[in-house]
């Protein structure tokens, strides 16, 4: 009976070849991966034909979906690998190590143990800084575990940094590849690791060494082994983990390999023959149980020791299953976390490699080292003609010649840089220097793309859903809503429940970042508010989405109320909290995430004093409480506050409406007309009498600018407010108060902003226009006219000849009319010539020049 | 015609009637050695190997212990990348802001590939087709039609005929009708010359090192074609203030030698604070990054900051006491930095005043600079 432990590089590529042959060599009957027990329920999907890496076991407490435990696994992962090969050939595969649901709650027990410590310690009425320097202390231990942790993770990693690599992949891809054979390399890394191990324990020995440093004796060479450790770095390291261990922090190694030691002995027992075990190269020293080494065996605790300490252990209930998962989250692990760079590129190396060891079983051969570096060749070469399509998808140059010279620049560089083949790092300059011409901004702009791709992984479809999937599904079925990836349009009515309950759901989607569903914008109010139109498309990427989203909560409504509130902080301007209002509102979120948002509303209104933040929020605020109205659920807060911004409005609006140029001003009309619309939606008389107030008085000072005047006056001529007479007395008002030319042009040009039939018939407000028309002096009139122009564009050329019209009957009708003006002789000859110019002016007509003088 | 300097075996050379020596003669001691060490492969036509070619350009030790200058200070990758692609017949491009060592790297890669830096064409809005390809004796040629010796060899067949490395600088300078001479030489490495029925054809070793600047109005970009057959390495300026300050004190202290100065070399910190100067103000930021500077127009490269404080040298040595003072650095400084009298005399006035001002050690500094203006 053999165990054979293959201590390995989480995701490490290189490991994953080493591994194959290794185990192929071995022959295991079976084989023990590192992972959670858990996902034994579910092991047996890895060899389903749906599976297709990236994809992830996730297990999560039953109680508390949102702490899920995510292990990722790509196409090159190590243990991924490993389970393959054991489906592959009908061996039994088991994950070994301690369960989530104990890890968990001993989590719990010791976050309640940090904080009844730091209460013990406010409560002791210590000092101030006796506080502070335990609460600093408990912080340090965390933080020196974190680093050890970090250490454990990725041991390799910090061996390879140590020896002056700043990239650990590259250092184990070259370690493996220098070996003779690839199965060698397992010993070598067992042989590392307990020499670490045993050093990071015992910081006295390593003290000693390092103060021993400059000796060069033959010992010391030795202990620089082949991997080139560097003593004095691993003297520090040592310090620090004998400082965390030592520590008031509970470490969970321990039990973690006690876990795994007995189910190691538990399937020693069980008759197997030949025992495969695929690890962390941390824990490899920790397995071995039958070291022909007696020191190592020594250091290996007992079965007695080991069931002592999983003894009564607690526990959580806990559910484990398959999640797809994409190449772009592949270095993230709830946990520690274990960097994968470039993976787009480890997997095409893996793939190629693949393919090559499977032409050659085809063909009988065996992988020889010169075929290993051609596969690197392949892999490269795929690599930059890639990078060349991407760059073609963006427009910019990038000819097959040139793919062809990056390759061979690549492998220039390596040779430069004493590398046999090319690595990620000759890749990248390579493809900057030829294809990029130098510029590192545009290898950027396609790097995601190139060197971490977009794959998105596949379960099949039987595995257990996540709970908030559950509820997904569960709620899409009731809904009676098909998941298609074509579009689809689909109409609601939110007078009835179940389109209500559509639109609900829609928008809670939308908020926890998966938008199935888009409102579509053409037909908005013309349909009247019961009406909604909707676009649906599924995207397979929600599915991760989702995932992403069961962190918020276990259903809908939990995940996009916890995402809201998480967007609430996020949040920096009124604006933006106003468009999170009305986004909450109709998806109707808990009470809780609503508490949230209209405290956050009510403290921002009452802090900001701006009133242009204040005109923004207005319309989108009356929106929203029309839109409660309708749909019988007024919300008083939200009244609260729109008469509080009301309010400010109404008091300050000149502000916002003295010294602007005419674009600015031009803003602010919008704002303002935007306003009366909303006022008049909420279908409330006192507030738009007290609105058009308002507009009157700030349209009655002297600072506001004419643009701003001229529309106000507009619009308190459409709201019944100003009469004909009335208009055309302010128009008169201010000509008589010598307001410059420019600002009466101004004035006209608010006034008609934005067109409208109402003003052509307003004959009054046109004499006096035509009247001071008439006594402009010449100069003053040609710099006149192209604004004059400009005010009447957004005329049709119907409406312009009805105006054409208008005036001509302004002198016309003037006999029957008793208005009498201000004093100004009427000179019938000089009128008539005015004419074809007013005509010139609004209808574009070509002016006849016929000058009578 | 160069006249070659009075060879003496110390490091320190003497100095020649020459303002400035080729880098094959001013190093020529480190490249002899670096050369006979040289055990590595090279490719044919090259008389120092990529690697050690590396180690002359970065600077360090040759395997028996000589030590290496390093003529270039700041990212080595750069390095690998422009020899790489020597070695691999792609031509170089050195392409950068002005100021960043484009030429000087130019220069000391021909010298120690091809032992020769003089086969050198300078770009510019008048350069034509002759200065690339060949021009003609016109008086033979009138006298007894085309013949190769009526022919006036250009730098390129000269280097294409050795197997040598030619160098074009500012070839964005050159117009593009001028520059797409280029494609044929480079893509076939032959050039016909048409009216003899004959051409030359580029032994191996030839290769072109071209720089270019992006800054400069009126620069004519290579067309696709041509962009295509160049490996486009661009020299940043340099990362950190210390690696500035390395380079300004090497320059400084190599062409106080060449024009024997009177002075004494100026100290470290009298660098640093020329140098921080011209680090901020072309960053449009303080060193701390808290203040925002305005820019001035000009380029404030560190070639520019390496003549502030020769200039400074020079009148020190020869109007002043012999010893660096910021009187001295004030003149050229204000030169180097006010280009544009309107814009740049207001950003210069501002960044005196609030952040020259405030600095405890710059007081001289400032004293001499304000009364420039005064």
């Amino acid at each position: 009976m053999t165990v054979s432990i293959f201590g390995i590089r989480h995701h490490g590529a290189g490991c994953s070849r080493a591994l194959v042959s290794a185990l192929e060599e071995f022959n295991p009957d079976l084989i023990l991966v590192e992972g959670p027990p858990e996902g034994n329920d579910v092991v047996k999907y890895v060899a389903a034909k749906e599976m297709r890496p990236p994809v992830a076991l996730i297990v999560y407490p039953e109680a508390d979906p949102k702490r899920a435990a995510i292990y990722p696994f790509a196409d090159f992962s190590p243990e991924w690998v490993a389970l393959r090969y054991a489906f592959a050939r009908n061996i039994p595969a088991q994950f070994v190590d301690l369960p989530v649901a104990n890890r968990y709650a001993i989590e719990d027990v010791i976050e309640a143990k940090n904080a009844n410590r730091s209460q013990e310690n406010a409560s002791e009425n210590n000092q101030a800084e006796e506080q502070v320097e335990i609460a600093e202390q408990i912080e340090n231990d965390q933080e020196d575990l974190e680093l050890v942790e970090s250490i454990r993770e990725d041991p390799l990693g910090t061996l390879a940094r140590m020896a002056g690599e700043t990239d650990p992949q590259r250092w184990e891809e070259r370690v493996i590849e220098q070996a003779t054979r690839p199965g060698a390399i397992f010993p070598i890394f067992l042989d590392a690791m307990t020499e670490l191990r045993r050093a990071m324990s015992d910081a006295e020995c390593w003290q000693k060494i390092e103060t021993n440093n400059d000796d060069e004796s033959p010992e010391n060479e030795r202990e620089e082994n082949a991997l080139g450790l560097d003593l004095v770095a691993l003297a520090k390291l040592a310090q620090t983990v004998a400082r965390a261990s030592g520590g008031n922090v509970e470490d969970l190694e321990p039990l973690r390999e006690a876990a795994m030691r007995r189910s190691l002995r538990a399937a020693i027992k069980s008759g197997a023959q030949r025992i495969a075990v695929v690890c962390g190269a941390w824990h490899a020293p920790a397995l071995e149980l039958d070291s022909t080494d007696p020191k190592r065996r020594a250091l290996i605790p007992k079965k007695s020791d080991d069931d002592a300490l999983l003894a009564k252990l607690p526990k959580v209930k806990t559910s484990a299953t398959w999640i797809p998962w994409t190449n772009s989250r592949l270095d993230r692990r709830t946990g520690y976390g274990a960097g994968v760079e470039a993976p787009a590129w480890l997997a095409e190396i893996w793939r190629v490699s693949e393919e090559a060891a499977r032409l050659d079983k085809i063909c009988g051969k065996s992988t020889s080292e010169r075929d290993r570096a051609r596969t690197y060749d392949d892999a490269a070469t795929t690599f930059l003609a890639r990078a060349a399509r991407f760059l073609r998808d963006d427009k910019l140059q990038a000819a097959a010649a040139n793919v062809v010279d990056s390759a061979r620049f690549a492998n220039s560089l390596a040779a430069i840089r004493m590398r046999a083949t090319p690595n990620l790092d000759d890749l990248r300059d390579a493809a900057v220097v030829v294809l990029c011409n130098g510029e590192q901004t545009i290898y950027r702009s396609i790097q995601q793309r190139l060197e971490v791709g977009g794959e998105l992984g596949a379960i099949p479809q039987d595995a257990p859903a996540t709970p908030l999937a559950k509820n997904i599904e569960a709620e899409r079925k009731r809904l009676r809503i098909k998941r298609e990836e074509l579009s689809r349009n689909l109409d609601l009515d939110l007078r009835e429940e179940a389109g209500r309950e559509k639109s609900k759901f829609f928008r809670r989607m939308a908020f926890i970042n998966a938008p199935w569903a888009i409102p579509r914008e053409d037909e908005r109010r013309a349909q009247g508010d019961f009406r909604e139109t909707w676009t649906l498309k599924w995207n397979p990427e929600y599915d991760v989405v989702i995932v992403d989203a069961s962190k918020y909560g276990a259903t809908l409504l939990e995940a996009a109320s916890n995402m809201a509130a998480a967007e609430l902080i996020k949040a920096e301007s009124l604006a933006s909290v106003m468009a999170l209002v009305e986004r909450a509102l109709p998806a109707e979120l808990n009470d809780e995430a609503m508490a949230l948002i209209f405290r956050r509303l009510r403290d921002d209104v009452a802090v900001s004093s701006d009133v242009n933040d204040a005109l923004t929020a207005l319309p989108a605020l009356a929106r929203a409480l029309r839109y409660g109205s309708t749909r019988g659920r007024a919300d008083s807060r939200l009244a609260t506050i729109f008469d509080a911004l009301f309010e400010r409005v109404l008091l300050r609006l000149h502000e916002v409406c003295v010294n602007l140029t005419d674009d600015l001003a031009e803003r602010v009309v919008e704002q303002l007309a935007k306003l009366v619309d909303a006022v008049m939606t909420l279908e409330d008389d006192e507030r738009l009498a007290q609105l058009l107030d308002t507009y009157e008085r700030v349209a009655l000072e002297t600072l506001t600018s004419k643009f701003i005047v001229g529309a106000l006056a507009r619009t308190l001529y459409d709201r019944k407010r100003w009469s004909d007479e009335r208009l055309a007395e302010k128009l008169a008002f201010f000509i008589g108060r010598a307001t410059p030319p420019l600002e009466i042009a101004s004035w006209l040009q608010g006034f008609l902003y934005g067109a409208g039939q109402t003003v052509l018939w307003l004959d009054a407000l046109w004499r006096v226009f035509d009247l001071w028309l008439a006594n402009l002096e010449e100069e003053v009139f040609i710099e006149l006219l192209p604004l004059l122009r400009r005010a009447f564009e957004s005329f049709s050329d119907t409406e312009r000849r009805a105006l054409g019209q208008t005036v001509a009957n302004l002198y016309a009708a003037r006999s029957h009319s008793d208005v009498a003006d201000a004093g100004s002789p009427w000179d019938d000859p000089n009128a008539r010539a005015l004419i074809p110019i007013l005509e010139f002016i609004l209808s574009g007509k070509s002016l006849d020049v016929d000058h009578k003088e | 015609m160069t006249k070659k300097s009075s060879t003496s075996k110390t490091s320190a050379q003497a100095p020649s009637a020459v303002i400035r020596q080729h880098a094959e003669q001013e190093y020529a001691e480190e490249l002899a050695a670096i050369r006979e060490e040289d055990n590595f492969p090279k490719p044919e036509n090259w008389l120092t190997s990529p690697k050690m070619t590396l180690l002359y350009l970065l600077g360090g030790k040759t395997p028996k212990g000589k030590e290496i200058s390093p003529k270039y200070v700041g990212d080595p990758r750069l390095m690998e990348m422009a020899i790489a692609t020597l070695a691999t017949d792609r031509a170089l491009l050195l392409y950068g802001l002005p100021g960043t060592a484009k030429s000087w790297v130019s220069e000391h890669l021909a010298a120690a590939v091809s032992g020769d830096s003089t086969l050198l064409i300078q770009g510019t809005a008048g350069t034509d087709e002759s200065a690339l390809r060949y021009s003609w004796n016109y008086a033979q040629l009138i006298a007894n039609g085309p013949s190769p010796e009526a022919l006036v060899e250009s730098p390129t067949m000269r280097g294409m005929r050795a197997g040598k490395v030619v160098r074009v600088e500012e070839l964005t300078r050159v117009g593009s009708d001028v520059q797409d001479a280029l494609i044929t030489i480079l893509s076939e490495k032959t050039l016909p010359i048409p009216e003899l029925s004959s051409e030359v054809q580029a032994q191996k070793g030839f290769n072109i090192i071209a720089t270019a600047n992006n800054r400069d109005r009126g620069v004519n970009e290579l067309s696709s074609a041509l962009a295509r057959r160049f490996n486009t390495v661009v020299l940043p300026p340099p990362a950190t203030l210390e690696d500035e300050v390395t380079i300004v004190r090497r320059r400084v202290e190599q062409l106080g030698r060449a024009f024997e100065y009177p002075v004494e070399t100026p100290a470290a910190d009298e660098l640093r604070r020329i140098v921080t100067i011209f680090r901020e103000l072309r960053a449009g930021v303080t060193l701390d990054g808290k203040t925002k500077i305005k820019q001035p127009s000009g380029t404030l490269s560190t070639a520019e900051a390496i003549s502030v404080v020769n200039n400074g040298l020079a009148c020190a040595g020869y109007f002043g006491s012999g010893k660096l003072t910021a009187a001295d650095l004030a003149t050229s400084l204000v030169g180097a930095i006010v280009k544009d009298p309107a814009a740049d005399a207001v950003a210069w006035r501002e960044y005196r005043q609030t952040i020259m001002k405030n600095r405890e050690d710059w007081k001289d500094l400032f004293n001499a600079c304000k009364e420039i203006d005064e």
